[in-house]
């Protein structure tokens, strides 16, 4: 991964005097894959149209590779690929005609025309449906016609909006890895989901979005580890022989708080995220005599770590719009 | 997937051979889809069928029939042939035009549309020339039956070829109007169609009754001009469907106000060739043209973007003054407005021969009146500026359509109805838009009705004026913000 490839800082987006986006900002490096979630009404899909350069934010700034995207928006459309939540079919369209209709759009003629729409075709295994009507496909075949759509014109940032929603699991898994390869081939993927276990297997970052404003963005690990939003981590650890030496030092030793006791050990949080500190710590437990057999780190589930986030404070104002929106 | 192998058996995407691949993409993709609906197929075979019948029957019947009984099937054979042109080319491929676009803005197929390198233009137009495209398919396979009918009666190539012409090019033109009503939603495509269809015939009620300046603005002109005309409105129908699905940084109100100003060139021209009549056509024309502009471009409530004033403020000087009538949103074209109806009329009355000298001082007072009609919506719309931010233009249109037609109500009770109902016209020939319309067919006007016009007029103006302050203001913003940001 490279320096910041979309960085975005600041973004108001305001609707009947309500603010869908709350000044948003996050960066996200050439190559990554980044996992938007939160719950409806979020602002998930107002910031990805506003990345998009479907909408326009009433305030903040947008850059994909350095070009602003609301003062260049066409030189930006053309490093996208845009995948929303939903599939407008067209009638009496086949998947081959709109597969070519879109690589004309994007500008493609010729022969570069026909290698674009095979590539695609192939890549999403469209090839048996290319003379099938669009409007008889299954929802995972729509989701693959809408990627194939989207990488025509060979994007380097590609925005999916519940790509994932619908499918079933074999569909899903034929979607992740799809994913899979898009990001070996060197595409910085953002997308937003409700299922956030496939999110947090395909995503290097994530970002929690609540009531327009983001609530963390880090890497799922420090999620899993329950750092990001307490500033603690909870340690299961086992010993040999009995546990009164554990529960003293627990007792004695700075940072530590018991949560629960058994037979062979304990669980208890440290109020210290840092690897660091924590494998100081195992240290000093050794040295201090305690008969340590097994000490990790528990994880969460992504799903308790949104929950968690939801309790966070909201962050909504409410301001006045700035120029160009109807005062 | 891709791991998945291409068996031998399964056969390759199709080669998109059907068009060339240099074809504009949105033509392309239209005519595919227009080809293959069960409308163009159905028309198309239907339209063999029954002149294939007709033909036969005229041909077996002429065979013993006496000569006076032949022209009688010519005629009829005549007929029937142009119906069936005039119905599609005028009824049904505009009528097809009407859901066009809000097909794709319901299946919110825009935005992908967007993302592509297809430009609002390139959609409308698209959309446009296969409609016309489709049309003119028909017309041609139509045609062998207009040279057959040489054996039903005569055939006059000549002034058929200029028919069939005259018929594809009023077809582009109201598949254009077709197409910009369609980015509105279904009802006030129906308040259109019906709106168009009393209007028609309230023109010609008031047309009947007034004088020969009237009556007959069309007279003596050649078909170049007449082609002039309907290329300036097929442009126009097509800019004002683009507008409905530009994206908002988009600037499209110079295009549209330019062109009753480019209608208007011809005027002099004519009047100091000595063809007052063609002037005075071409006069009319270009008004009725800039009021149909005016009225689409007060009925919206955008506000000016750092995007819309840079092009005129890169050019500084002048072109920053010319932009002020260039933006987008209403207070923009009331300034507009006022000079695009001022300055013609003003020139129309200092040219010799244009206008009689007994219609100058009403050519004015109508002007004036024109201005007032379209101003008192945008007073209306002002009001109501935030709940009807989303449908500014439908909320216009209603406030115009429903003074005029309470105009055209009170004209048919006070003709139709006992003297003492005379009040309510009095009544709705004081009022803005209703006067306007009342006063085409007046041929005197009271001083103290025109008074009451004049008074409610400027206060229109005044009260539309006041409330674009806000509008101006924010403009003073943006610029200095672009200023300080250039230092």
């Amino acid at each position: 991964m490279s320096a910041a490839f979309l960085e975005v800082e600041g973004l108001v987006r305001w609707f009947d005097g309500v603010r869908a986006v709350n000044g948003v900002s996050f960066e996200i490096p050439a190559g990554a894959v980044v996992g938007l979630i939160g719950a409806n009404g979020a602002g998930k899909t107002t910031t990805m149209r506003l990345l998009a350069t479907l909408d326009l934010p009433d305030r903040g700034v947008i850059r994909l590779g350095g070009v602003d995207v609301v003062e260049r928006p066409n030189e930006v459309r053309r490093r996208i690929g845009w995948m929303p939540d939903y599939f407008p079919a067209y009638k009496d369209t086949t998947v081959g005609d709109y597969i070519d209709f879109f690589g004309r759009a994007n500008g493609l003629h010729g022969a570069e025309l026909l290698r674009r729409v095979m590539e695609v075709t192939e890549f999403t295994d469209l090839v048996p449906l290319a003379q099938r009507p669009m409007d008889r496909l299954s929802k995972g075949q729509t989701q693959r016609l809408c990627l194939a759509r989207t990488l025509l014109n060979d994007p380097d940032f590609l925005i999916l909006d519940e790509p994932a929603a619908g499918l079933d699991p074999k569909a899903r898994l034929e979607f992740k890895n799809l994913v899979r390869v898009l990001r070996e081939r060197g595409k910085t993927i953002l997308i937003s989901s409700h299922i956030l276990s496939e999110l947090g297997e395909m995503c290097d970052t994530l970002i929690f979005m609540d009531r327009g404003a983001v609530m963390h963005h880090g890497d799922t690990g420090t999620l899993r580890r329950g750092g990001a939003t307490t500033g603690a981590c909870v340690v299961d650890i086992v010993i040999d022989g009995a546990v009164v030496p554990l529960l003293e030092w627990l007792a004695v030793r700075p940072g530590w708080k018991l949560l629960n006791e058994r037979r062979d050990g304990a669980r208890a949080e440290f109020a210290n995220v840092e690897a660091a500190a924590l494998a100081a710590e195992l240290r000093r437990l050794v040295t201090d005599g305690v008969a340590v057999t097994d000490f990790h780190r528990e994880e969460r589930r992504l799903e308790e770590a949104f929950v968690e986030m939801l309790r966070e404070p909201p962050l909504l104002k409410k301001t006045p719009p700035a120029e160009g929106k109807t005062p | 997937m891709s791991t998945v192998p291409v068996t031998p058996t399964i056969p390759p995407p199709r080669p998109q051979i059907d068009f060339p691949t240099w074809l504009p993409a949105m033509l392309v993709k239209e005519l595919r889809q227009g080809l293959r609906t069960r409308g163009f197929v159905g028309t198309f075979v239907a339209f063999q069928i029954l002149m294939a019948l007709l033909m036969m029957g005229a041909a077996v019947g002429s065979d013993a029939m006496a000569p006076g009984a032949r022209a009688g099937t010519a005629t009829a054979v005549n007929g029937f042939f142009w119906t069936l042109l005039t119905v599609q080319l005028l009824v049904v491929t505009p009528a097809r035009a009407l859901g066009s676009l809000q097909s794709e803005i319901e299946a919110r197929s825009l935005d992908l549309l967007m993302l592509t390198r297809l430009s609002a233009w390139r959609i409308v137009f698209g959309k446009w020339a296969s409609l016309v495209a489709q049309s003119g398919l028909l017309l041609v396979a139509m045609l062998p039956y207009g040279i057959v009918r040489y054996y039903a009666g005569s055939v006059d190539l000549v002034s058929d070829a200029g028919t069939c012409l005259a018929l594809l090019g009023a077809c582009a033109v109201l598949t254009a109007a077709g197409l910009w009503s369609s980015g509105t939603s279904k009802l006030v495509r129906v308040l259109l169609v019906i709106a168009m269809v009393i209007g028609t015939n309230v023109w010609r009620a008031v047309a009947t009754g007034s004088s020969a300046f009237l009556t007959s603005p069309f007279r003596g002109m050649d078909p170049t001009t007449l082609g002039f005309d309907g290329a300036l409105t097929l442009a126009f129908f097509l800019v004002a469907a683009v507008r409905r699905i530009a994206p908002p940084a988009e600037n499209h109100a110079f295009f549209a106000r330019v062109l009753p100003l480019i209608a208007m060139l011809p005027v002099p021209l004519w009047a100091l060739a000595g063809h007052a009549t063609v002037a005075g056509g071409q006069f009319f024309f270009a008004g009725c043209f800039t009021l149909l502009v005016c009225a689409t471009e007060l009925g919206s409530v955008r506000t000016p973007m750092v995007v819309h004033l840079r092009p005129w403020l890169a050019r500084g000087g002048l072109a920053h003054f010319v932009g002020r009538f260039a933006l987008p949103g209403w207070p923009s074209a009331l300034i507009y407005m006022i000079v695009a109806l001022a300055a013609p009329t003003l020139g129309l009355m200092a040219v010799p021969g244009v206008v009689p000298p007994h219609l100058v001082m009403r050519v004015a007072w109508l002007g004036l009146l024109a201005l007032g009609a379209l101003t008192f919506p945008v007073a209306a719309l002002a009001v109501f500026e935030r709940s009807a931010a989303r449908s500014a233009g439908s909320v216009y249109g209603l406030v115009l359509g429903g003074m005029s037609v309470f105009g055209a109500i009170a004209a048919a009770l006070a003709a139709g109805l006992p003297l003492r109902y005379g009040w309510i016209k009095d009544f709705a020939r004081l009022l803005p838009v209703s006067g306007f319309w009342l006063s085409l067919g007046d041929t005197e006007l009271s001083d103290s009705t025109m008074i009451v016009q004049g008074g409610l007029i400027f206060a229109a103006l005044g009260f539309a004026w006041w409330q674009s302050h806000a509008y101006w203001q924010n403009l003073a913003l943006i610029e200095s913000r672009e200023r300080k940001a250039k230092l």
